[in-house]
């Protein structure tokens, strides 16, 4: 038996709840599974859900719009996000990684882009290599340049101040430079 | 530098936008394949199958649990916390097992029942115990708990209720202005949560049992345990309004 959080069925609109419905019952289990691998606690994760769904439906419009996979990407992605927050709200902060204190010394001019090296590589390569990045150093990349986050959440969910996010951007692209070059020798 | 015009932008900005690209493309991929192992998690693990389907959960243990935090700690800064947690967790089901098993009323059917009270008269030579059917009161036709508010404010019609005989059952009601109404009871077997974000919480008494009360956006929820039971109203009002429908509901069966 699938349980609809009371959230959706308080939608004023027959045609917005029936649709809520129905993306509850087909990815309900997707987002308990992303909730769980990121907060590893039924309860919180259940939390997240709920959360999540709250802002999914504040984005009916937008994701009556979307095919499915788009909107199986979104819900995702929104779960994550919900999940990483919450996950930092109760102190359960990610392991950290990164060399803190090297990159904090970094002077500014060190945070200059340079990935031309990536033009030539094809982004299935790209991908393995962000595989195997430390998930910190991942995470903020895909934050960055794929979920579009806004540079006071990265600092917020990395805990460090919202001017470091370039250099730690910087650290991040590097490391990932590194491991693309290793590929290609 | 995405808002900006590429006749505006210089060749190392245009190569970065295209280093930025490669690497989103690179993120796509990721996450597809991301997506498919979180798939395999949700059609294997046994905890994600748990919380995303209804079994025999301990959620009215959990509420017990919680509810005693609350009555012994209320005074204290854990005591918002363990309300809180027991709201997001586990105070509101409304839930629907598939889609379809509730009925929507165009036309409130209903009917009167008798309302049966526990007697007890004790004089100084016997105890009398009986049950006397001295009050009626309305309930929706084919209303499958065991409880019912006795007292539903005025302009308030029938929207829809749950239909089968379930671990729970629910009723809800709306005003001509849209205003909602809903109760819902539920035996053990069921949760869900409520939106406690930035809601003011405070306690109250139902039929002497703690009860919570969550007040966020003029939409009032009082929650509480009672018979092996957990029992929710939401108003879209007044708390003390909510809270005399939470104090009215008695037992129908």
């Amino acid at each position: 038996m699938i349980i609809v959080p009371y959230t959706i069925l308080l939608i004023g609109d027959d045609s917005d709840r029936a649709f809520m419905e129905q993306l509850y019952l087909d990815y309900s289990r997707l987002m308990y599974s992303v909730a769980v691998s990121r907060l590893g606690n039924p309860l919180d994760a259940e939390d997240a859900v709920h959360e999540a769904i709250l802002r999914l439906i504040d984005k009916i419009a937008l994701l009556r719009e979307k095919d499915s996979c788009t909107l199986r990407r979104y819900i995702v992605i929104t779960t994550k996000r919900v999940s990483i927050n919450l996950g930092i709200k109760k102190g359960r902060n990610q392991s950290v990684s990164m060399d803190q204190e090297i990159i904090e010394s970094m002077e500014d001019t060190d945070a200059v882009v340079d990935d031309r090296v990536f033009a030539n590589i094809e982004a299935e390569e790209l991908a393995r290599a962000l595989r195997e990045l430390p998930q910190r150093e991942r995470d903020l990349l895909r934050w960055k340049y794929y979920e579009d986050w806004p540079d006071e959440e990265i600092a917020y969910a990395l805990g460090i101040a919202k001017n470091s996010v370039r250099k730690y951007l910087t650290h991040a692209r590097r490391l990932l430079r590194t491991l693309v070059e290793e590929k290609l020798k | 530098m995405r808002n900006q015009s590429p006749a505006l932008c210089t060749r190392e900005q245009l190569l970065q936008e295209c280093e930025e690209a490669r690497l989103r493309i690179a993120f796509f991929d990721l996450q597809e394949s991301e997506i498919e192992a979180y798939e395999a998690i949700a059609n294997k693990d046994e905890c994600v199958a748990n919380l995303a389907t209804e079994k025999q959960s301990t959620a009215l243990e959990l509420i017990r649990r919680r509810t005693k935090a609350i009555r012994t700690k209320r005074f204290g800064r854990n005591a918002l916390v363990a309300t809180q947690r027991l709201a997001k967790v586990v105070a509101v089901v409304i839930a629907i097992i598939v889609l379809g098993l509730t009925t929507v009323f165009a036309v409130t059917p209903s009917f009167q029942i008798a309302v049966r009270d526990l007697l007890i008269r004790v004089t100084d030579q016997y105890a009398e115990i009986g049950i006397k059917d001295n009050r009626t009161m309305i309930v929706p036709q084919g209303w499958t708990g065991e409880y019912f508010p006795s007292y539903i404010p005025k302009g308030f019609r029938l929207q829809q209720k749950s239909e089968n005989a379930m671990a729970f059952s629910f009723v809800e009601y709306k005003d001509a202005t849209g205003k909602f109404i809903i109760y819902f009871e539920a035996q053990e077997g069921s949760r869900s949560n409520i939106d406690t974000e930035g809601a003011r919480i405070t306690t109250t008494t139902v039929h002497d049992h703690e009860a919570m009360v969550v007040e966020k956006e003029n939409r009032i929820t009082v929650s509480w345990v009672e018979d092996e039971r957990y029992f929710v109203i939401m108003f879209d009002g007044e708390m003390s309004e909510a809270i005399s429908i939470a104090r009215s509901v008695q037992r129908v069966r």
